[in-house]
């Protein structure tokens, strides 16, 4: 009888020691310190992305500003969940581990302190600018079954007539366009044959 | 005592808890995702990785911060990972069929390569003609000694039928003889170590890889030297992307075609083709 009392008051106190213990311990934990991504704006100009598009009699070349993306970072404060095991324990019990995971979880969320880190220099590009006619610009064309390649240049309006590109070599479904920058070299666009 | 009746009114108190805990504990751990970056999932062929892909796309990731990871894998199935998403990037050792084109891949060739006939440092033969590499790679020389060399029978060190290099070594040299092996190598790498350690072996692979390992000898062919100019035996390195680039993509591309990869390139012996 003694041993079933005293197995009761074990159980009951553990109950009760545990009881408030995610609470107790996830207050008392120093919070916790991460960052985040925040919104993100274009940094300095990086290269050009290039568009080839049919038109009548030509292909029309286009070109738009890329920039670095800068990034902000949102410095997060904020306590982290703990004695979660203790609760899940108890819950069998007097089921009070919920009610004690939720106040735990309510006080995590409710500590949230979020502050500005400034930009960093994200590792994507974006375009930062409209759409502008590419006149005189180099291209390449290279034909890749032959793997041949030719030089053109697009005139003031940014274009190079359909014509000049008909006679392609035999053998060949399809020619690679690139632009010669003074950096390197730039893909823009792969045409099946016979682009109109 | 409980009756059967009473555990099953007992069991459905029990669930629902279980349930609630579970769903306490899960939205009390719900993070908020971090932002999704772009990564670079490249298919490489192992000569191009060995070559020079896996060095320039990791130069790539140090300059521009991208996230690269490379997968080896033979020629069509980094073509067929492409095609289903398993990577946006593929290098091939061959050209894409009408299918794939068809699909809406789209093949940059970057460079070309001779293919290196070698062999095992002991060996004594420097020079075959066309239809002696012929003859041995179909096994109908298969002793060293009718060729000029030691008392050894040729080990033929094979890359296996689904790489580029097979497909290649098959269509630029073999013609109409079948290649027969004695060994079948999985990989680049695996056909360089093979030869440099089987007495009596040959093979064949990328002249800018058999450059990087100057343990194995380099047979001419024809008097030529993989270097010299009219070699005959080349093999073509693609780029492949599926569907139109987007500007994230451009950048690889245009990288994988710098000038500093092109001196890359170079310096192994291979010629670059967008100039």
């Amino acid at each position: 009888m003694t041993l079933r009392y005293l197995s009761m008051i074990i159980v009951v106190a553990s109950c009760l020691w545990t009881s408030g213990c995610a609470t107790v311990l996830t207050v008392a934990y120093p919070p916790l310190e991460e960052t985040r991504h925040g919104e993100t704006k274009p940094g300095s100009q990086v290269a050009f992305h290039y568009v080839m598009s049919e038109e009548k009699d030509s292909l029309l070349l286009q070109k738009q500003p890329l920039c670095s993306q800068q990034i902000q970072i949102i410095k997060i404060k904020r306590k982290q969940l703990h004695g979660v095991i203790p609760a899940i324990v108890e819950v069998p019990f007097f089921g009070l581990g919920i009610a004690d995971l939720v106040v735990a979880g309510v006080y995590t969320r409710a500590t949230v302190e979020e502050s500005d880190g400034g930009y960093v220099k994200g590792v994507e590009i974006m375009a930062c600018g409209d759409l502008m006619f590419a006149p005189n610009e180099e291209l390449i064309i290279q034909y890749p079954t032959s793997t041949d390649v030719k030089h053109m240049r697009t005139n003031e309006k940014g274009m190079i007539p359909l014509n000049s590109l008909e006679h392609m070599p035999k053998g060949e479904n399809s020619f690679n366009v690139f632009v010669k920058e003074e950096k390197g070299v730039s893909f823009v666009k792969t045409f099946e044959k016979n682009p109109r | 005592m409980l009756t059967e009746g009473d555990l099953k009114v007992m069991k459905p108190t029990i669930k629902p808890l279980i349930a609630l805990l579970f769903f306490v504990v899960a939205c009390l751990w719900a993070v908020p995702s971090a932002n999704a970056e772009f990564v670079l999932n490249a298919s490489c062929s192992s000569q191009i990785a060995e070559a020079f892909g896996r060095e320039a796309l990791e130069a790539f990731m140090q300059e521009s911060g991208v996230k690269v990871k490379v997968h080896i894998f033979p020629s069509d199935v980094c073509i067929d990972r492409l095609k289903n998403g398993f990577s946006n990037l593929a290098g091939s050792t061959v050209r894409i069929s009408k299918a794939d084109r068809d699909a809406g891949l789209i093949e940059i060739p970057m460079c070309k390569d001779p293919m290196s006939i070698i062999s095992h440092p002991s060996c004594k033969i420097k020079n075959l003609s066309i239809n002696q590499v012929r003859e041995v790679f179909s096994a109908h020389t298969p002793n060293w000694k009718s060729l000029g060399g030691d008392d050894l029978p040729i080990v033929l060190v094979i890359p296996s039928k689904k790489t580029g290099a097979y497909q290649n070594f098959m269509s630029l040299v073999m013609g109409p003889f079948e290649i027969k092996d004695d060994l079948v190598a999985t990989e680049a790498f695996t056909v360089v170590t093979g030869v440099k350690h089987i007495p009596g072996s040959i093979s064949f692979i990328a002249n800018s890889i058999a450059e990087q390992h100057r343990e194995v000898s380099v047979i001419n062919v024809d008097g030529l030297y993989p270097k010299d100019a009219g070699y005959p035996f080349h093999q073509i390195f693609y780029l492949v992307i599926k569907g139109e680039p987007d500007p994230m993509m451009k950048q690889v591309i245009n990288y994988m075609i710098s000038e500093k990869a092109k001196k890359r390139m170079t310096a192994r012996g291979m010629t670059p083709l967008v100039k």
